[in-house]
């Protein structure tokens, strides 16, 4: 095991400027995520958990500290494309075929057409949408579109996924197929991971770890590995620690919504 | 998804497509019926107003008049129609270029203002007060700047036609999903790319829908710039020779008109077009 470190935050802070006033979304958060696990962020709305999302991805900035992915600077991996994002809306282009959409990413990069293809439709089977290469996006349902906004996440081959909601729009069974996808995914790839949720559920039984954050300013209050055998199936949801586990997490969550805000 | 699936809606869109084209021929058959029963009842209600309140034939011409005025020969025996088709022929030339030159600039000119804060500071007022500028004052200058021939239309259609487009690519670019663009720093894509291959095909629906609006002020403007120090051909010298012979048969001038209106629908139908064949695909409604 390498000592490369997937992603690390060193006491971030972020203010943001508004009309009515400073508003202090993430307080002094640090965070170390070594390469390949997978920890999901889990806490109340409005905690700061996109934000700090956003400022591994260099979306935004940070007001103070480091974050660091794929042991480069979060400006330096955004250049290099360290990692890929995926957004809780598919944000497709809407006038794009399924497979031009998937293959944007490596048409930005430079690549050839015929390469590019080759790979956009590798990614698109091992999604499961082979057959849908020519469909536009509104012909499809919003768990397809969101698959093929996954599809095109992975076409670079990034070591690191950056992924805030990707499920939040979709149904129960769709969101249990979506993840259990994700899970087989990252068995051949072993990227490392960090996910926004609002499912409790959801966190435990993709993660390898479980940050739970305080309601703004955003503050990180637990962080609990998850004790489940790997490979995750959907056996894992039966196991008696499942549930510990999701108790222990909910127990963290009612403490951050009923702390007072700021 | 299964394979049965796949091919059941594989070759629905097969029946989709045949079904399709048939129902084009009927929908547009249905609109030519349309347009021409429109026609029919606006010529009625022209005849009851002109009976009904006794306007001499000159105030307001009999619908058949000016219909018959279509047909009549002039003294070197032309057809009214071919002498006017050829006229919107002249026009249409300036209306169109006037058209092209007013979309590219204010599509430049709307993406400056939208993606950059200096140039919006430096260019906004510039816009909107060229808006304000009264055309028919400055139409004389552009002709003895630029001649009477195709190029003082295309100049003044142009000024005409631009702040449409402007301020609909700046809105337009405005309302690109924020997120669309986020994505695209994720892969460090340079502003150009950004722009091409997001901002401006997001704001293409509403751009069309300006160049609909600049191409009826492209018609408009062409006419202007050849009403000054006449010129030899074209709508605007006809409707001035028209406005001599009002007094005595103002048929000409209807005509004339209802040849302008021809003209503006014809590019109004050539933008629609242009519109279906490049945002067609996207499901928008409009």
């Amino acid at each position: 095991m390498s000592n490369q470190l997937g992603l690390e935050a060193t006491g971030v802070s972020k203010i943001f400027d508004t009309p009515t006033g400073t508003l202090l979304a993430v307080d002094n958060v640090s965070l170390k995520v070594p390469a390949g696990e997978f920890v999901s962020v889990i806490g109340p709305s409005g905690c700061g958990k996109s934000t700090l999302l956003r400022m591994f991805a260099d979306l935004d900035g940070a007001t103070s500290g480091n974050l660091s992915v794929a042991d480069l600077p979060s400006n330096e991996a955004r250049l290099q494309r360290k990692y890929a994002f995926v957004f809780q809306a598919p944000t497709l282009l809407p006038w794009k075929s399924v497979l031009k959409n998937v293959a944007l990413p490596l048409k930005i990069m430079g690549t050839g057409k015929e390469e590019r293809e080759k790979v956009a439709r590798e990614m698109i089977n091992l999604v499961g949408l082979e057959g849908f290469e020519n469909r536009l996006p509104w012909q499809l349902s919003g768990g397809m579109q969101q698959r093929v906004s996954i599809a095109r996440a992975l076409t670079v081959r990034p070591p690191v996924l950056l992924m805030d909601e990707p499920f939040g729009a979709l149904d129960e069974i769709t969101r249990d197929k979506m993840n259990q996808e994700l899970v087989n995914l990252r068995a051949t790839q072993h990227q490392t991971v960090m996910f926004i949720t609002h499912s409790i559920a959801e966190a435990v039984f993709l993660s390898d770890r479980v940050v739970v954050m305080s309601a703004r300013p955003g503050r990180i209050i637990a962080d609990i590995k998850i004790d489940l055998p790997e490979p995750r199936t959907a056996e894992s949801r039966l196991h008696p620690n499942f549930s510990a586990h999701v108790t222990a997490i909910r127990g963290f969550l009612v403490d951050a919504y009923n702390a007072p805000q700021k | 998804m299964s394979n049965e699936v796949l091919q059941a809606s594989e070759s629905t869109d097969l029946v989709a497509s045949r079904v399709g084209a048939q129902s084009r021929l009927i929908s547009i058959a249905r609109s030519i019926i349309r347009g021409l029963t429109a026609l029919v009842c606006v010529c009625l209600v022209w005849e009851a107003i002109r009976r009904g309140f006794h306007f001499s034939s000159i105030t307001m011409p009999s619908a058949w008049s000016i219909w018959q005025k279509f047909f009549s020969r002039d003294s070197q025996g032309e057809l009214f129609y071919i002498f006017l088709a050829k006229n919107i022929l002249v026009t249409g030339r300036g209306a169109v270029f006037g058209l092209l030159l007013g979309a590219i600039s204010g599509v430049t000119i709307g993406v400056l203002i939208s993606t950059n804060r200096l140039f919006r500071r430096a260019l906004l007022p510039l816009v909107i007060s060229a808006q304000t500028v009264p055309i028919v004052a400055i139409a004389p200058a552009v002709v003895l700047f630029f001649g009477t021939g195709t190029l003082s239309k295309t100049v003044v259609a142009g000024f005409l036609t631009f702040f449409p487009a402007a301020v609909t690519t700046a809105r337009g670019i405005q309302s690109v999903p924020v997120d669309s663009v986020n994505l695209m720093r994720t892969y460090n894509a340079s502003w150009w790319t950004v722009l091409t291959t997001v901002k401006i095909p997001f704001a293409l629906p509403l751009i069309f829908v300006g160049l609909e609006t600049s191409a009826a002020f492209s018609v408009v403007g062409a006419i202007v710039a050849e009403l000054p120090f006449g010129s030899k051909n074209g709508l605007g010298v006809v409707i001035l020779a028209s406005w001599q012979f009002y007094t005595i048969a103002p048929q000409s001038l209807y005509c004339t008109v209802i040849g302008t209106c021809l003209l503006g629908a014809l590019i109004v139908a050539a933008i629609r077009i242009a519109a279906r064949f490049s945002v067609g695909s996207r499901q928008h409604e409009f």
